[in-house]
């Protein structure tokens, strides 16, 4: 293994055995309920594997469903921004003030328009994942080199050759930036859905988090909060990957920019 | 391996009483201009940088409209691809091959020619790098797929904004000879802008020295002689006299 690629695997693997060595040395001195040791957690990953699994898998499918539905939202006004003016002057103050809307406060609104369920977490999943998408496609479409546009207009292009040659693939690095962005709050958004508007069926990470905290099973709230974050860590790896496989041979982006 | 054919019929440019003011600005950057440019022959437009040369370019491919005046081209009808534009960056599509940025012109047309691809590529001597993307390609590489590209649809009207101006000098001479041997069997009218009226009169059979500002003509003059030249005529007695008349009005 070569050197600098040891050192990008090396470093952050000492960094998580000394948050491990000193969490087991604070959990020690604790009382178990307040802060179980890395044991006791993966005893209950271990224990309540099954049960981690469901809820793992419904929080991705509301999450993953989310962010589709806010990508496509986002990306189609992005478009929309770009073929009409009117348009966007008349809708995006809007779309910025929902951006400054906070999800947790609207998530009690969700549950009383679509019930206590899944939908709720995909509802607000896509909320939060609709504005970085929105915005990088408003800056990716309009953000084209001017003279490409001349050279495409001298040739007669029509608005849709303009877009599908032109300005969608040079918008996506700016959209993917926006994917990473929104992938990562789509988790975020989910959970956030679970933890006002989950009826515990099916078990989701964000209701699980809720009952064990609220049964005092600290161990089993740490082990679906670890859940959670793999499945943000997997859920941002796919975009990367999709990221470097699309655009990755031509992106100067790509690779690293680092002197 | 065949050239990409002859143009059609080219077309004379003329620029009748020409107009042209920003909107907000005080004074017009062009105010009443008469030029007339002849069909079939290379044409440069010289003159000192933001005098309005390139403007008068886009003015010539028809992107941007004039306030005032016309452009007239006097021939037959050019059709989507009858004129074709070189800027000075070459303006590749970073996502797409070489090839497939020389395509770019017959696909908004929905043509698929790859005869005429590989002509395009074959005269500025590119075939063998027809699969690279641009970011592999060096400079002046960039800049003769920028070339091909402008010549797969058989122009007869070629607009070129300064293609040289950023290279150094050993790519430029190169593609000096790139340019000449291409155009020396179309035929067709081209405008090239250049601030560099030596390559000017190498290239080209008139030479207009433009000024500012409003834009004027201060100077035409005709080159005589057959194209393509060699490098070597730019050190030609008749050559450096002309070179530095045109200098002289500048």
């Amino acid at each position: 293994m070569s050197g600098p690629r040891a050192r990008s695997m090396a470093l952050p693997a000492a960094v998580a055995l000394g948050v491990l060595v000193a969490w087991a040395g604070l959990a020690s001195r604790l009382p178990e309920v307040l802060l179980p040791g890395p044991i006791s957690v993966a005893h209950a990953v271990v224990d309540k594997w099954g049960l981690l699994w469901r809820a793992g898998l419904s929080t991705a499918g509301s999450a993953g469903l989310g962010l589709a539905i806010g990508s496509a939202v986002g990306l189609g006004l992005g478009v929309g921004f770009l073929w009409s003016r009117a348009l966007e002057l008349a809708v995006y103050p809007y779309a910025l003030l929902l951006q400054t809307l906070p999800v947790v406060a609207v998530a009690p609104l969700l549950v009383v328009w679509l019930g206590y369920g899944a939908p709720v977490a995909v509802a607000s999943a896509a909320l939060v994942s609709f504005f970085p998408m929105l915005t990088a496609a408003h800056v990716g479409l309009l953000g084209v080199d001017p003279e490409q546009v001349e050279l495409f207009r001298l040739y007669g292009a029509s608005r849709l050759q303009e877009l599908r040659w032109l300005r969608a693939p040079s918008a996506l690095p700016a959209v993917f930036a926006g994917l990473r962005t929104a992938a990562g709050l789509s988790v975020i958004g989910a959970i956030v859905g679970e933890f006002v508007g989950s009826n515990g069926e099916p078990p989701s990470l964000g209701y699980l988090v809720l009952r064990s905290a609220r049964s005092a099973d600290t161990a089993l709230t740490f082990a679906a909060v670890i859940a959670a974050a793999c499945l943000a860590g997997v859920v941002y790896w796919a975009a990367r990957t999709a990221e470097a496989r699309l655009i990755g041979p031509w992106h100067p982006g790509q690779g690293g920019g680092r002197a | 391996m065949g050239h990409p054919g002859r143009a059609a019929q080219a077309p004379a440019v003329r620029f009748v009483g020409l107009g042209l003011r920003w909107s907000g600005a005080a004074a017009p950057l062009i105010d009443g201009l008469d030029l007339e440019l002849p069909a079939g022959k290379v044409s440069a437009l010289v003159g000192a940088s933001g005098c309005g040369k390139s403007t008068l370019l886009r003015l010539a491919a028809g992107l941007l409209a004039p306030s005032a005046g016309e452009v007239r081209l006097e021939g037959p009808p050019l059709g989507p691809g009858g004129r074709a534009f070189v800027f000075q960056s070459p303006n590749l599509l970073a996502w797409r091959s070489v090839e497939d940025n020389v395509s770019l012109p017959l696909q908004l047309q929905g043509r698929s020619e790859p005869a005429a691809v590989e002509a395009a590529l074959s005269a500025v001597g590119l075939l063998g790098a027809r699969a690279a993307l641009p970011r592999a390609l060096s400079g002046g590489m960039r800049m003769r797929v920028s070339l091909a590209r402008a010549l797969v649809t058989r122009p007869s009207l070629l607009l070129l904004d300064e293609p040289f101006g950023a290279l150094d000098a050993i790519t430029r001479r190169s593609l000096h000879g790139v340019f000449a041997a291409a155009w020396a069997e179309r035929g067709a009218t081209v405008l090239m802008v250049t601030h560099d009226i030596e390559e000017a009169v190498l290239l080209a059979d008139r030479v207009v020295v433009l000024g500012g500002q409003p834009l004027s003509v201060r100077a035409v003059r005709d080159i005589p002689g057959d194209r393509p030249r060699p490098d070597s005529a730019r050190y030609a007695p008749a050559a450096i006299e002309a070179v530095r008349a045109l200098e002289a009005s500048l």
